[in-house]
């Protein structure tokens, strides 16, 4: 019996799925060959299979305006059989098939000079600038002022955690009885070179029989860092000091020193994240009026703290330090006197 | 400024582009990725729990403690490389012996943590490597009460009301902050630290684990010990039962 049936899929026959011989026209009929069913083959037009289109764009980059960055390749050690120097850069690429090994080709790092304190071809040392960049690595400020006989210390204090004792969290310290100083960069550094301060001054006490004036601290602290600056078995370390004192012959004095071996005494100085803007504030205010009282030299280095912030400090986030002609010990402002000045200042605008 | 390092971590002695100083970070993760330690002080004492991982179960009982005295009155437990930690605890207990023969009265926590940490900060300038360890310092006596500090690779020396270092020291402090340690007694302590310890393990990742304790308060008239073995496992028992408890009511 032949009937014509018309198939769901014209490939296949609709009774026994084996797939239909193509007829060389269209309209046909097929018969399948293993059920004999016959199957009437319909015209295909227009009839779209499958298409895939895909358009690669030539391009060149555009790096006119892009600058180059120097690309930091591994440093291994390796001696040059040319120059005998035993650091070296390498890089691989892959030059044959899969199944072998990859070509590597070394050079002579120019940039060595980054990880040890030596000259660069510019005449730069890095490290000693990579140790700068760590002072901020507690994004802390400091300010420090000095008055007509009165020298300033302020400084935010953070917390890094709520299950810390937060009596153990400052960056004050006291280095003798009458010179004080703020530590600000990486902690253990800091701790470091306050208790190297602390042995040299109670060393020079000690053989000289008189209190060790702060220039000359600060001078030997900046000697030290020199020294790790220009020797290889140590680093620099990462953290700037603020020295205060009330000298016999010069009066109040502030003294910053910092990781390349610089000192110098400053009417009135800023260390840390903000320090660019804190600076600025104060010698537009120094500039003004240089010879402050006790109350305005406290008054201005708290207001270049807030505004170099640019957040409302509480006394809770603030520690102030003083040293005066009066008392010539260094001692910390209690909560109270140091939200009485903050007050003053928000008084006064 | 990538956070691998790539170049600018092969000696402490060298500082990143941004400021960083890469071996010193990975010393912290030395500690990081060991067993988890968490400590504890509450109204009368200070707790430290440690989870032990067992390497072999041929080791005998009591093998690589991680809790020490180093005074009758101060304990120790370390945390993060063994060695490393193992040699931190001699410099401690030689530094704690030293000051006991020459002022004939025992060195103060604070004072000990401070000379650790003084002593971990020195390796971190260049000369040699980093340790790898860190280490809690407990306490107690009766005008201060209790007293923890913990001293970092990087020398950082901080005292806490509670802390935790480790694998699990994330969902360990989430835990810690919901207590009123102050509040809580010793033996409370050490039924809360072994709750902490069970409820954060991994059941997949950390087996053959045991718990290590010291405790130091009132009740050992401030001597610093190990917590007895009975004591302990009433503590485990007691983690457990609660744990299945707040199972059953989720």
């Amino acid at each position: 019996m032949t009937i014509n049936f018309v198939s769901i899929d014209s490939d296949f026959c609709g009774l026994c799925g084996t797939i239909l011989a193509l007829p060389p026209n269209a309209p046909a009929d097929v018969s399948c060959k293993v059920c004999n069913t016959r199957w009437h083959v319909k015209e295909k037009k227009d009839h779209l299979v499958c298409r895939v289109e895909k358009i690669y764009e030539r391009t060149v980059a555009d790096t006119d305006g892009i600058e180059q960055e120097e690309s930091v390749d591994s440093v291994v050690e390796h001696v040059c059989t040319k120059c005998g120097h035993n650091k070296a850069t390498y890089s691989t690429m892959q030059t044959r098939s899969a199944d072998e090994g990859q070509t590597m080709s070394r050079g002579s790092s120019a940039g060595f000079d980054r990880h040890i304190t030596i000259f660069s071809p510019e005449g730069r040392v890095y490290q000693v600038e990579y140790a700068f960049k760590a002072i901020n690595s507690t994004n802390l400020t400091a300010v420090a002022v000095k008055g007509k006989d009165t020298s300033v210390i302020a400084v935010q204090k953070r917390v890094p955690d709520g299950l810390i004792v937060a009596d153990t969290v400052t960056s004050v310290y006291q280095l003798t009885p009458t010179i004080g100083c703020v530590a600000i960069g990486l902690i253990p550094d800091a701790k470091f070179q306050v208790r190297r301060a602390q042995s040299e001054a109670a060393s020079w006490k000690y053989k000289n029989g008189y209190d060790m004036p702060c220039e000359l601290l600060a001078k030997k602290m900046a000697d030290l860092n020199q020294y790790y600056t220009q020797n290889a078995e140590m680093r620099s370390l990462g953290c700037a000091l603020i020295m205060i004192a009330y000298d016999d012959e010069d009066g109040p004095v502030v003294f910053r020193v910092d990781p390349a071996g610089y000192y110098r005494g400053m009417k009135g100085v800023s260390v840390g994240v903000k320090q660019v803007a804190a600076t600025s504030f104060l010698e537009k205010k120094i500039k003004k009026k240089a010879d402050l009282s006790g109350a305005e030299a406290i008054e201005l280095a708290l207001e270049a703290l807030q505004t170099s912030l640019g957040i409302d400090v509480r006394a809770k986030d603030l520690e102030v330090a003083v040293i005066t002609k009066e008392n010539k010990k260094f001692s910390k402002l209690t909560g109270e006197q140091v939200e009485h000045h903050l007050n003053q200042i928000a008084n006064r605008d | 400024m990538s956070s691998i390092g790539t170049g600018y971590d092969l000696a402490a002695s060298t500082f990143s582009p941004d400021g960083r100083i890469f071996q010193i970070e990975y010393a912290q993760k030395a500690v990081d990725n060991g067993g988890t330690m968490v400590a504890l002080r509450g109204k009368n004492g200070v707790v430290i729990a440690v989870d032990k991982v067992i390497t072999s179960k041929l080791y005998i009982d009591d093998a690589n403690p991680r809790m020490f005295n180093c005074n009758d009155n101060v304990g120790m437990a370390i945390a993060g490389v063994y060695p490393d930690g193992f040699a931190l605890k001699d410099y401690a207990c030689g530094e704690a012996i030293k000051w006991l023969k020459e002022y004939r009265e025992p060195m103060s926590v604070q004072k000990l943590a401070t000379s650790v940490a003084e002593y971990i900060h020195i390796f971190t300038l260049g000369i040699s490597r980093p340790f790898g360890a860190s280490a809690f310092f407990s306490a107690w006596d009766k005008k201060k009460g209790g007293r923890l500090f913990l001293v970092e690779p990087s020398g950082l020396n901080y005292e806490y009301k509670a802390w935790a270092v480790g694998k699990h020291r994330q969902a360990a402090k989430a835990e810690i902050e919901k207590l009123k340690l102050d509040q809580l007694d010793v033996q409370d302590l050490v039924r809360e630290a072994a709750r902490i310890i069970i409820a954060i393990r991994d059941e997949n990742k950390d087996k053959d684990v045991q718990i290590e304790m010291g405790w130091v308060g009132e009740n050992t008239n401030g001597k610093h010990e190990v917590v007895p073995d009975d004591v302990l496992s009433a503590a485990e028992d007691w983690a457990n039962a609660k744990l299945e408890e707040d199972d059953m009511e989720e």
